[in-house]
């Protein structure tokens, strides 16, 4: 048969119709898993692992990494959809869901006689004249907080409880609000993300400040501080070996008791110089005030036990990450040494300081700070699952807001965009300009956008034909985005009923969706021979 | 003071080795009141103590472990004991919930007894020593997975999975760029960074980290990157490292060059943040008085009972040596390869004496378990160790004059070290309590084994099998040493000889989207290890002659 044949008998080949076959069926495979999830009303998927481990999620992006996907088309249609992730934060399932319509819809054509190639020249066409329909229809905004509001709204009610999504909505706009600065590119990283197994996911919420998940390691450090002059450094406060190859030589016990002072000495030095800068700043009018210490490297029984004499709170092995956010949001400098230069500038403020302990694990709390330009989620939940939903959940509501952010622009949501993109190609103005059968292919194309609507009609019990038909009639007669009420069945304008999607997530769903589906459509031969890790995987 | 060690396990075997060595010392712990005075090892080292949501006490290992999720199997990935609240809250969603089995190939009928081995041991069982033996011995063959007999609990943030992304290119050897991969998952390096952060911050001092990984594999170079990364935070801590080298097959094709050469690169990178590094091997353990089968579960053990007794030397507190100390004196003159070689068990004869037993079974006959290690060579540092001879043992017989001047197992020991390292920086210490074993440890000692560990001359007429349900090994005595000697050279000079093959380097550094400069740069920091050891005289290194 074929060359690969003669020289690897075991090679595994399929070719033409049946390799189309094989890529579609796996892709329609893909869709069918997934187009359950789309939308307010799409279901929510448990996985179960054999140890009885639970995850419970709807994010298509967090399902598509959870399951193993063996299949190699669908592998590869799960990895654009895992770029889609990465590069706009949101998408994933409705890409699914677009690169497996586009297949079956052209399926159709081909099978008729259309050419592969064909239909992807008509998915070109069609493709530009979508992201002219994208453009067209964005709507304008600043960083108002209330669109942004309906966007974060819009993005997280599809993936959590509609209370939940809302409390959660708050938390991450006001999140990126406060970390955005004008003229700079918004770091999310700026935005600490701690969870804490305590209390129930309504209790979720946005401290102006850092929450660290370690305390003071001594019982007598205070609990509490109110007005805290904060020092940040990276000064190791543990008894060290002056030496690596040193030793102590010594004829008696007493002889050795001040070797071993001797190098004590050189540690406790360093932190009576703290204590000596706390003596100096926390007195006069500031003699209520209290000293917070947070080193980034170590700090011994001893030296924690000087401090705590002191009433200092002090705070080992803080994060390399946190000390960035920590000068940021209390200000001050972070040392690196404890030498003459250890002064009251160095020093941040925080207005209170607070400890809270849940089991092995203490949280400190350092708020009020002069300038929260760095921000801490609190993300509670009673089980270790329902802060894993959050957490995803999260993380894509602050995608939304910083693209909202960045584009300046949003697109009206609930299926508008697709509808009006759709009745754009199929106007015959636009496809009178495409010449032959290319005409097919982008029609194929058109009718595989109407998916989202559709989904979103069947995951709200409604019947996709009717809903669709009555969306494209209000849309043609009055030329304004339409969308999908879920709850009513109606039709309503999205602008109004403040659903928006953003519109980077749109064009990179477009035009990745598209570059697969047409790729895979091209595919005439699949072989598999060889590499024993491909075998071994599928 | 207290010093604490983390311990690190990356990748299956290291796994199976680590399940091993938990389970051994779990079984090591003294519980009972009355014996607490012979207590030598300090747990508290390894172990930490910890506080549930609901106030109960926990002693778990201070480890992080790296695997796929398929090797968890009955394994939860928080483990057993701090679960959450799922009684309340439960699920946030309004609408429909579709439940997705994963793994159901794992949910057979051995997985459920795995289980049930590590809910068994009871803290009655765990005091009288009693404990529940399957009748069922085939266990080996059931073991599919070293969490199918982990007996030790472990603390939620021990238990770190592989992404899935970069999960399906992890168990083959070709895979030198799936460390870095791994850690490019943003999610992952920070989960990472917070597992270790959680058991760091909880160290009062800390001496420093044990890893434990496979060498030629992907494990191999994440454990390269942590190993960076660790040595950029805590340059002042120990970092004794014990690779696990496969049997690898000879290069006859690029598929097998690679795996070769993803060790080199991998031991280069760990040759230059480690302070010592001890490989052993993971087939073909040359041990007299041992039955075992070639499988993970019974090699792992008898690896795991030597990095038992090896690691006492900074486990117990008397020894005065900190892991800083014991790998300064042991790797001279920048040599950080050592090897590792055991008598399990430590040949004592019953109704004999120390003396007679080590004239029949001498020191020197010592099991190697590092792998390409050129024999003969008289090591310039050793640490030796020997535990287990119980007081009670006689010294020597009468009519020995000669050795009258020897009051205590110590000084013979060390004589007879002595007369074996003539000429070596030696240090030997000698530990009473013997290694434990207890159920799931496999029964691989052979029939004149006693149960405390004796040899008899009488060999007992009943098979292996027969005798596991009526009387198991209970307690051997074990002596290993650790040392650094010339014969190491072979193992470096093997992966300098790889970097001649200049086809398959150009392969290599394409399928790994390497540079062949970096290539060239480990090969260049190879030779200079190899610059160290003096060059044997029936090995004669083949001349550099590359133009470069």
């Amino acid at each position: 048969m074929t060359a690969i044949k003669e020289l690897n008998p075991n090679a595994e080949i399929a070719r033409a119709g049946q390799a189309l076959l094989l890529n579609v069926n796996a892709a329609k495979g893909l869709q069918e898993v997934m187009r359950t999830n789309l939308g307010p009303k799409g279901t929510m998927k448990m996985l179960v692992s054999g140890s009885g481990d639970i995850k419970i999620t709807k994010d298509g992006n967090v399902l598509l990494h959870e399951m193993q996907i063996q299949h190699p088309t669908a592998s590869l249609i799960a990895r654009t959809s895992t770029a889609q992730d990465q590069i706009t934060g949101d998408g994933t399932t409705s890409n699914v869901l677009l690169i497996g319509e586009l297949l079956k819809q052209a399926e159709y054509y081909v099978s008729e006689g259309l050419h592969p190639r064909v239909a992807t020249e008509g998915f070109d066409l069609a493709k530009i004249k979508a992201l002219e329909v994208l453009d067209l229809i964005r709507v304008k905004i600043g960083a108002e907080r209330h669109m942004l509001i309906n966007v974060a709204r819009t993005s997280l009610r599809t993936k959590v409880k509609q209370d939940l999504a809302d409390l959660l909505t708050e938390v991450v706009v006001d999140a990126v609000l406060a970390i955005k600065r004008e003229d700079f590119h918004i770091d999310l990283h700026m935005i600490e993300i701690m969870e804490m197994m305590h209390q129930t996911e309504l209790d979720t919420k946005l401290i102006y400040g850092i929450v660290t998940d370690h305390g003071g390691r001594h019982p007598d450090m205070p609990r509490r501080i109110d007005q805290a002059f904060v020092l940040t450094c990276n000064v190791s406060m543990e008894y060290e070996k002056s030496e690596i190859n040193s030793s102590f030589v010594y004829k008696s016990s007493d002889q050795r008791e001040r070797l071993v002072l001797a190098e004590r000495k050189f540690t406790d030095e360093k932190v009576q110089r703290i204590i000596d800068l706390k003596k100096k700043v926390c007195s006069g009018p500031n003699s209520d005030k209290g000293f917070l210490v947070l080193n980034q490297k170590g700090i011994d029984p001893l030296s924690l036990d000087m401090l705590a004499k002191e009433n200092i709170l002090g705070l080992r092995r803080v994060k390399r990450r946190n000390m960035e956010r920590l000068m940021l949001a209390c200000g001050g400098e972070a040392m690196n040494s404890v030498d003459d230069e250890l002064t009251s500038d160095c020093l941040g403020y925080a207005g209170v300081v607070y400890q809270h302990t849940l089991g092995e694990d203490t949280y400190t709390f350092i708020e009020d700070v002069k300038n929260p330009a760095s921000v801490t989620i609190l993300i509670k939940g009673p089980n270790n699952h329902s802060i894993v939903q959050i957490k995803d959940a999260i993380h894509d509501g602050l995608r939304a807001v910083m693209n909202a952010i960045e584009d300046e622009c949003i697109i009206p949501g609930a299926g508008a965009f697709e509808i009006a993109a759709h009745s754009a190609i199929i106007d015959p103005e636009f496809m009178n300009d495409i010449k032959g059968k290319a005409k097919l292919g982008a029609k194929a194309f058109a009718d595989a956008l109407l998916i989202t609507p559709k989904c979103l009609a069947q995951n709200a019990g409604l019947d996709p034909q009717d809903i669709i038909v009555k969306l494209q009639q209000e849309y043609s007669t009055n030329k304004f985005p339409v969308g999908l009420d879920i709850y009513s069945g109606d039709a309503q304008f999205p602008i109004d009923s403040g659903i928006f999607d953003n519109y980077r997530v749109k064009r990179q769903l477009i035009q990745s969706a598209t570059a697969i589906a047409s790729n895979l459509l091209l595919v005439d031969e699949v072989m598999r021979a060889g590499m024993s890790s491909l075998k071994q995987a599928s | 003071m207290q010093r604490e060690i983390i311990t690190l396990q990356l990748g299956e075997y290291a796994n199976h080795v680590g399940a091993h060595w938990w389970n051994l010392q779990e079984a090591g712990f003294i519980y009972d009141p009355k014996q607490i005075a012979l207590k030598e090892v300090e747990n508290d080292i390894l172990f930490r103590q910890g506080l549930t949501f609901r106030g109960e006490e926990t002693y778990t290992p201070r480890l992080l472990l790296f695997d796929v999720r398929s090797s968890l199997r009955t394994l939860p990935e928080q483990g057993f004991l701090y679960k959450g609240d799922s009684s309340r809250g439960g699920v946030t969603w309004n609408g429909a919930i579709e439940k997705v089995e994963r793994d159901i190939t794992s949910n057979n009928k051995e997985t459920s007894e795995g289980e049930d081995i590590a809910m068994e041991v009871t803290d009655q069982e765990r005091i009288t020593g009693a404990c529940y033996i399957p009748s069922d011995t085939t266990i080996a063959s059931d073991v599919m997975s070293w969490s199918d007999y982990l007996v030790t609990q472990l603390h939620p943030r021990s238990v770190n999975l592989i992404p899935n992304e970069v999960e399906i290119g992890f168990p083959h050897s070709n895979s030198y760029c799936m460390g870095s991969l791994c850690l490019q998952n943003a999610e992952f390096s920070q989960l990472i960074e917070n597992q270790l952060h959680f058991f760091v911050e909880d160290c009062d001092n800390l001496q420093g980290f044990q890893l434990l990984s496979g060498l030629s594999d992907g494990y191999g170079s994440l454990t390269s990157q942590l190993l960076s990364s660790l040595s950029d935070e805590y340059h002042k801590s120990g970092k004794c490292c014990i690779p696990f080298l496969p049997s690898l097959p000879l290069i006859d094709s690029f598929d097998t060059f690679s795996p070769h050469l993803t060790l080199a690169l991998n031991l280069s990178d760990w040759l230059e943040h480690a302070s010592m590094l001890t490989p052993l091997s993971n087939s073909q353990l040359p041990l007299p008085f041992l039955h075992h089968q070639s499988n993970s579960y019974h090699t792992a053990s008898v690896l795991a009972a030597a990095i038992d007794t090896a690691s006492l030397i900074y486990r117990i507190p008397e020894s005065g040596l900190d892991m800083q100390d014991y790998t300064s004196i042991l790797t001279a003159s920048g040599r950080k390869l050592t090897s590792l070689s055991t008598l399990l068990p430590f040949p004592l004869l019953r109704e004999s004496t120390l003396l007679h037993s080590l004239s029949l079974h001498p020191l020197i006959s010592a099991a190697c378990l590092t792998p390409s290690v050129h024999a003969s060579c008289t090591p310039i540092t050793a640490c030796n160790i020997v535990r287990g001879i119980p007081p009670s043992y006689k010294l020597f017989g009468t009519g020995t004059s000669s050795y009258d001047s020897f009051t205590s197992p110590n000084d013979l020991i060390s004589h007879e070290f002595g007369s074996k390292y003539s000429g070596c920086n030696s240090f030997s210490m000698l530990a009473n309590s013997p290694l434990t074993l207890r159920y799931p440890f496999p029964n691989i000692f052979s029939s004149n084994i006693t149960h405390d560990g004796f040899i008899t001359s009488h060999i007992s007429t009943d098979t292996v099998e027969s005798r596991l349900a009526t009387n198991p090994v209970k307690s051997i005595p074990v002596s290993t040493a650790i040392e650094n000697h010339n014969g190491l050279f072979t193992l470096v000079n093997n992966c300098v000889e790889l970097f001649q093959n200049k086809t398959y380097l150009q392969l290599f550094s394409v399928a790994q989207k390497l540079e062949l400069d970096t290539l060239q740069e480990t090969r260049h920091s190879l030779l200079d290890v190899l610059d160290r050891y003096p060059v044997p005289e029936d090995l004669v290194l083949q001349s550099d002659t590359d133009s470069d």
